[in-house]
């Protein structure tokens, strides 16, 4: 991907807008879920996402070509995001943003390859359970409707999602064996 | 953790948790930091599989973030351009708090219209299709009618039939939960695409006509136009236009094309009573219909028969011969044609050990060669054979007779035989039974007696005299029974394609045949 971006950074760098654009395309989908899986809110995942973003186009001539340009970038989203779970925290109200908020900067630094394993586990799992995960968070369909269309209750279809999440949960803490 | 846990997870990921149950779930969790950890841990689990599931080709959502970046990127120029110019007039004259506040005013108004717009496009929210003038969200449900994209594209909902709308404006999705569908999807980009999701497989278009159903136990996809790839568990297939497939127990199975050897077929009904319409004592099956046949005659007159049978054939031009009866016509009395050839050595003794040189000549004479068979169980009730007619075994008979004709004769032609003295009206074969057996036997013509619109995709139906015949698959035509029988229905058998069945008992008709 780099000889991709080499030209694109070289044009952005020179004030290029437009080719700042086309490296937003190019980088978007792994920044967003490189965030995603460490965040329990999915409005912060967009925040987080957008000002690395421009932080990014800020500082563009900082990136000095060594190393890989996503990793430098997932760095100043990271940063962003331990501000913002920081500020989080720091409510004095316990609202469920706050908890989530403390946790998630307390989980931050502790696993690099969570996502690749997250990955690694996904391909294991069965293909019915599959399309049920598609349903769910590919298609976005709400647990009511997933589950009048299975044919089960929404509680059962809860309690399924949890124990599904927790057999990937194991697989990637046991290094990516389901 | 609770299944009210699991509950409330569920709710939070869906962001439909209103404040008292935020509030004091809130409270459960502060005062629980073991369940506290594992809850956060699965929320954020949840939204890494939510991005990791999204098509990592997403170039819609690429594109659009982009859009999104430059536009903040322009807002936040502007509005450090602004506050610029503010400080650099500061500091050249006295200008109020006030003074500098409507330009960070503007420039905070257009980021935060801009986030805005940005988070609530995000949220999902927006009309994704039109059901008349109901504006339509994912996880709306519809009870037929019509829906529609602002693409143009639309869905035809048949009564009786249910759907769940999910997916966005550009990849547009539906769960088919029960009933039929007929889509008419314009050209998609790469971008987008189109799927209906059953509860046996999944169809996936970028622009096409198409017709799926589904009921509890299969799903029926037909494409009229462009191409369908229909795909079930682990496996995938696609459909072109004029083709139909099957997605059950877990497999795509397409169903055969058109029967495309429109040439006639000889029908040959081997046995029965006869003139007298009773069975003599010395041919107690009726061969030949001929009472006079006895055991020592009958292997000779057979194979008289069976030749002469195979010449009118190939003076028709004939593509095959199918016999029916091969049971003998002692059982015939109570279950009609019996229709299941395993039966052969306990009803038929006499004609077991001649049955296969009547299949040899036949297919020595080039024909194709066949049998009747039934879809039902031949039972013995009150002393007698009778058929008892039981959907839910229908598929299992059918391919255990037709497995054991085939192996044992060659068999190629069916005629499946639905009708029988004993067999009360409203008893029908399933259609899935017939769409799963063709779709298993490609190599096999079944012609089905009484078909249903379900049944013809997959076989021809039997159409007598001048009678309609289904739309959009080949019949077999018998022109010289039932109603309006006759040359005018010869002539419409031919105009029409249809492939004709000659009663090789009768003179006439091989006579009359152009």
């Amino acid at each position: 991907m780099d000889n991709e971006l080499t030209p694109l950074i070289t044009q952005a760098r020179a004030g290029d807008r437009e080719s700042f654009g086309r490296l937003v395309e190019l980088i978007h989908y792994e920044l967003r879920i490189f965030i995603a899986v460490r965040v329990s809110d999915e409005d912060l995942v967009e925040e987080v996402v957008q000002a690395a973003l421009i932080t990014t186009w800020r500082i563009l001539d900082r990136y000095d070509g060594r190393g890989s340009f996503l990793p430098w970038v997932k760095g100043i989203a990271l940063n962003h995001l331990r501000k913002q779970l920081r500020a989080r925290a720091r409510s004095p109200v316990r609202t469920l943003d706050a908890i989530f908020a403390q946790e998630d900067a307390a989980a931050l630094d502790r696993d690099d390859e969570r996502l690749d394993r997250l990955r690694h586990c996904l391909d294991r799992l069965g293909s019915g359970v599959r399309q049920v995960l598609d349903l769910r968070y590919r298609d976005g369909l709400d647990l009511a409707s997933l589950a009048r269309h299975l044919g089960r209750s929404s509680g059962t279809l809860a309690v399924q999602f949890h124990r599904i999440r927790r057999t990937l949960r194991s697989c990637m803490e046991e290094g990516g064996v389901v | 953790m609770t299944s009210d846990d699991c509950a409330l997870l569920e709710a939070f990921h869906e962001g439909r948790l209103d404040e008292a149950a935020a509030t004091a779930w809130a409270a459960h969790l502060d005062a629980d930091p073991l369940l506290r950890r594992e809850i956060a841990a699965e929320v954020r689990l949840a939204n890494g599989l939510r991005a990791l599931v999204q098509s990592g080709s997403d170039q819609a959502a690429a594109t659009t973030a982009a859009r999104r970046s430059l536009e903040l990127l322009a807002a936040d120029s502007e509005s450090r351009r602004r506050l610029t110019v503010a400080r650099v007039l500061s500091r050249t004259r006295r200008r109020s708090w006030l003074g500098r506040w409507p330009w960070m005013v503007a420039a905070a108004s257009l980021l935060a219209v801009v986030l805005v717009t940005f988070h609530a496009s995000t949220t999902g929210s927006a009309t994704v299709a039109w059901c008349g003038d109901r504006a339509l969200v994912p996880g709306d449900r519809i009870d037929g009618g019509q829906l529609r994209y602002a693409d143009g594209s639309r869905i035809d909902l048949a009564d009786g039939s249910r759907l769940t709308l999910a997916g966005d404006g550009v990849r547009k999705r539906v769960l088919l939960d029960q009933g039929n569908l007929l889509a008419a999807i314009t050209p998609q980009g790469p971008a987008g695409g189109f799927s209906v999701t059953t509860p046996h497989g999944d169809a996936t278009v970028v622009g096409t006509r198409f017709r799926i159903q589904t009921d509890s136990r299969s799903a029926l996809l037909q494409v009229d136009e462009g191409s369908v790839a229909l795909r079930a568990q682990d496996t995938s297939r696609t459909i072109a236009a004029g083709g139909a497939a099957l997605a059950v127990d877990g497999q795509v199975l397409p169903l055969p094309p058109p029967w495309t050897d429109r040439r006639p077929i000889g029908r040959w009904v081997i046995s029965g009573t006869g003139v007298g319409g009773r069975l003599s004592g010395t041919n107690p099956n009726g061969w030949l219909h001929d009472p006079t046949i006895t055991g020592e005659g009958l292997a000779s007159r057979l194979a008289a028969e069976t030749a002469r049978i195979g010449q009118l054939s190939q003076r028709l031009g004939a593509q095959g011969v199918i016999i029916y009866g091969i049971e003998g016509a002692a059982a015939q009395l109570n279950a009609g044609f019996v229709g299941d050839p395993r039966r052969l050595p306990t009803l038929a003794a006499d004609m077991e050990p001649h049955a296969d040189a009547i299949f040899v000549r036949l297919r020595q004479a080039g024909l194709a060669v066949g049998i009747s068979i039934t879809p039902w169980r031949l039972v013995e009730r009150d002393g007698r054979l009778v058929q008892l007619a039981d959907p839910a075994t229908a598929l299992t008979e059918l391919e255990s007779k037709v497995g054991y004709a085939q192996r044992r004769w060659g068999c190629t032609l069916f005629y499946l035989n639905v009708s029988s003295p004993g067999v009360a009206p409203g008893h029908h074969l399933p259609d899935l039974a017939v769409q799963m057996l063709a779709a298993r036997h490609p190599e096999i013509l079944f012609i089905i007696e009484n078909a249903t619109p379900g049944q013809a995709l997959a076989a021809a139906p039997q159409v007598l005299g001048s009678g309609s015949a289904l739309p959009g698959r080949v019949c077999v035509r018998l022109p010289w029974n039932g109603a309006g029988s006759g040359p005018a229905a010869m002539a419409r058998a031919k105009a029409e394609g249809d492939i004709i069945g000659i009663d090789m008992l009768a003179i006439d008709q091989v006579n009359a045949f152009p």
